[in-house]
């Protein structure tokens, strides 16, 4: 994330607020209808710059990942060929990333957003971007679609002005969170980048936006994070996984801003060189700071892991195609659910072996104790062998490690049970 | 005085009977549910599930289901949390310290809008099946039941076939036939000499020797089917009592 995509971020902050009414409160969240625009672009506007080879990728996984849990979703991305091999049928159903496109999807979700609120519902956006992002020689920042570049004003007066959504969440992942096997360009060491964005924005802007939520990837300029092992840019990979289950540390089936960014911390604890840390921002929505970036109870068509008491270690879910759709370091103590696509065919694996699983129906629960694990195939352990995938996620998150990170954090923290219930 | 002891007995006979039922139970048979955990459901619906389960064991298993309070107790003393046991051997500790014979763990899962709840049941080998089923709305009970119900069939089902007492029965069995068939064979030598010669001659020593050949034949076979009966006898007592050691 740039300094320059701050603004971008704050504006529209600022513009969901003066175009939402005021939100209900916690008490409304049974009542939650979602949205999400996943916007993904491997161009660079810039020949200076190469493309991106995992945006799409990006874009995909989180499509699928929301749309299973939203009313609407839209996904705009052109999808080159390897990713269109590994989510066969998406492409038919993408758009290009255009600002046409954009706003058309937009005015059409905010129709239905409307509608909701109409119904006394609480709708939600999800608002997610992946790609490059640049500023100007006038410092105002912009991101990258197909057709040119997206500017601040734009996205104030055009995306979130008109926003209908009780609650916003923007997910930015620019391209400074990408290639980290091929980073490049200066690298600069210094004192936390994420602290120095947090200072800001909590300083300047977005106290002013009660119902918008930021999830921001803070590397520097020129740092690019891209992993081929994991086919993604390893912030999102991060943030997916996440948003799947893995940071929910209290087991109350909801993942919140504080444990996004203790998990993201925690995957990332182990990697010695800063430069080759990804840095996160997260700020919840100041009106519910417990506002749910994720909430697993709720109907959706997804399946669902479970990975008991027990199993434990660095452990990550591929499906069929090869796909990493989450990955955690776990706690033995604590039992972790993870959701994923349903009707398919899924990999657990770890350092040690693979264990072959399906998740049918959507609700389905399947329980991954007692699985048969056989050894790794060599094709599977190779990427595991590179210098970053052995530093990314060797710290167990649970409990333990989220008590400690509490005490950084400007959020609240949940509340961290002991236990079980031994009430007579 | 001898009413006196006649009290006493009375008491001591009143306070057996008033002795809680699983502490009656032997250590072997006794069954230990663990309080539940829950992921993204409320505490109380995972003690709702729990309680349904706990109903449903107690149908099935009786006086040998310890109750709740007993074990949380056991568990305040050993940590509260569920298994972190991957393998048999663990998990065979894990029962050894809660001083069960079998252990019951489950998680109720409020996901995905529905409730679910999962279930591992292993006994003192540490062997486990797992079963997961969602939780319909309303009466929960013959759900659970019949969940309950499936995972002890599918142990019983999984359980190991015991080498030495089916050995032990076999030879019984074998034996019991070899006597069957020594015993019949005297029977019929018998009943030809009773008849006749039995294809010996009918006069002279030629006829002697046979005869009492014959007769020494019938008398063999008749021991060896006493002999081979008391072997089977010996035998099937023991694979009978080797069967019951081994039962879980």
């Amino acid at each position: 994330m740039y300094p320059w995509l701050l603004p971008v971020v704050l504006a529209a902050a600022a513009a969901a607020t003066v175009a939402s009414a005021a939100p209900p409160g916690p008490s409304a969240l049974s009542r939650r209808d979602t949205f999400a625009v996943v916007v993904g672009n491997n161009e660079s506007l810039d020949r200076k710059r190469p493309a991106l080879q995992y945006a799409d990728d990006d874009a995909a996984g989180y499509f699928r990942l929301l749309e299973a849990q939203t009313e609407e979703a839209a996904l705009l991305a052109v999808l080159d060929k390897q990713t269109q091999q590994r989510h066969p049928g998406l492409a038919a159903r993408a758009r290009p990333p255009t600002r046409a496109e954009l706003l058309s999807v937009l005015r059409r979700l905010n129709e239905s957003m409307r509608r909701v609120k109409d119904a006394g519902g609480t709708p939600v956006l999800y608002l997610v971007y992946a790609g490059h992002g640049q500023r100007d020689a006038g410092g105002e920042g912009s991101i990258t679609l197909l057709d040119g570049v997206f500017r601040r004003s734009d996205l104030f007066d055009q995306v979130l002005g008109p926003s209908q959504a009780s609650y916003v969440h923007l997910i930015v992942d620019a391209c400074d969170s990408y290639f980290f096997v091929h980073s490049r360009g200066a690298l600069p060491v210094g004192p936390s980048y994420a602290a120095a964005v947090g200072d800001h924005l909590g300083a300047r802007e977005l106290s002013r936006f009660p119902q918008v939520g930021v999830v921001l990837s803070t590397t520097k300029e020129q740092e690019s994070h891209e992993w081929s092992a994991i086919q993604s840019g390893v912030f999102s990979h991060q943030v997916r996984s996440a948003l799947a289950g893995a940071a929910d540390v209290n087991g109350d089936g909801v993942v919140e801003y504080s444990e996004l960014a203790a998990f993201v911390a925690a995957a990332n604890q182990g990697v010695a060189d800063v430069r080759a840390r990804v840095e996160l921002f997260a700020r919840a929505p100041a009106l519910d700071r417990a506002a749910p970036l994720s909430d697993l109870r709720r109907p959706s068509r997804l399946g669902f892991l479970l990975l008991p008491p027990g199993l434990s270690g660095r452990m990550w879910v591929e499906d069929a195609r090869g796909v990493r759709m989450a990955e955690l370091n776990k706690e033995p103590e604590r039992a972790v659910v993870l959701a994923l696509r349903a009707e398919a065919t899924y990999y657990l694996r770890s350092a040690a072996g693979e264990a072959r699983t399906a998740v049918g129906q959507g609700g389905e629960v399947v329980d991954a104790s007692g699985l048969s694990w056989s050894p790794l195939p060599l094709a599977a352990r190779g990427p595991i062998q590179d210098a970053y995938g052995e530093r990314m996620f060797t710290v167990p998150f649970g409990p333990r490690f989220y008590r400690g990170f509490a005490a950084s954090m400007t959020e609240p923290p949940v509340a961290i049970r002991e236990g079980l219930d031994l009430s007579p | 005085v001898r009413c006196a002891s006649l009290a006493t007995g009375l008491l001591l006979l009143g306070l057996g009977w008033a002795r809680p039922a699983a502490a009656a139970c032997p250590q072997a048979q006794r069954v230990v549910v663990v309080p539940f955990e829950w992921l993204a459901i409320e505490p109380e619906a995972a003690r709702e599930a729990e309680s349904l389960v706990r109903a449903a064991a107690l149908q099935r298993l009786g006086d040998c289901l310890e109750p709740r309070k007993a074990t949380v107790e056991r568990m305040r003393s050993t940590g509260a949390f569920l298994s972190s046991c991957t393998d048999d051997a663990c998990r065979a500790r894990r029962a050894a310290t809660l001083q069960a014979g079998w252990v019951m763990e489950g998680i109720a899962l409020g996901v995905g809008g529905r409730r679910t709840v999962s279930l591992w049941l292993w006994g003192p080998d540490g062997r486990m099946v797992k079963r997961v089923a969602p939780l319909p709305e309303g009466d929960q009970r013959e759900k659970v039941a019949e969940l309950v119900n499936g995972l002890w069939s599918v142990h019983s089902s999984h359980r190991p076939v015991r080498v030495v007492p089916l050995v032990v029965l076999g030879a019984a069995a074998a034996a019991g036939a070899g006597a069957v068939a020594m015993g019949l064979s005297a029977k019929a030598k018998e009943e030809a000499l009773s008849r006749g010669m039995d294809g010996c001659p009918a006069t002279g020593d030629e006829a002697r020797s046979c005869l009492a050949a014959q007769i020494q034949e019938g008398r063999q076979a008749a021991m060896m089917s006493n002999v081979l009966s008391g072997v089977a006898g010996v035998l099937g007592a023991a694979g009978v009592v080797s069967l019951v050691w081994e039962w879980p």
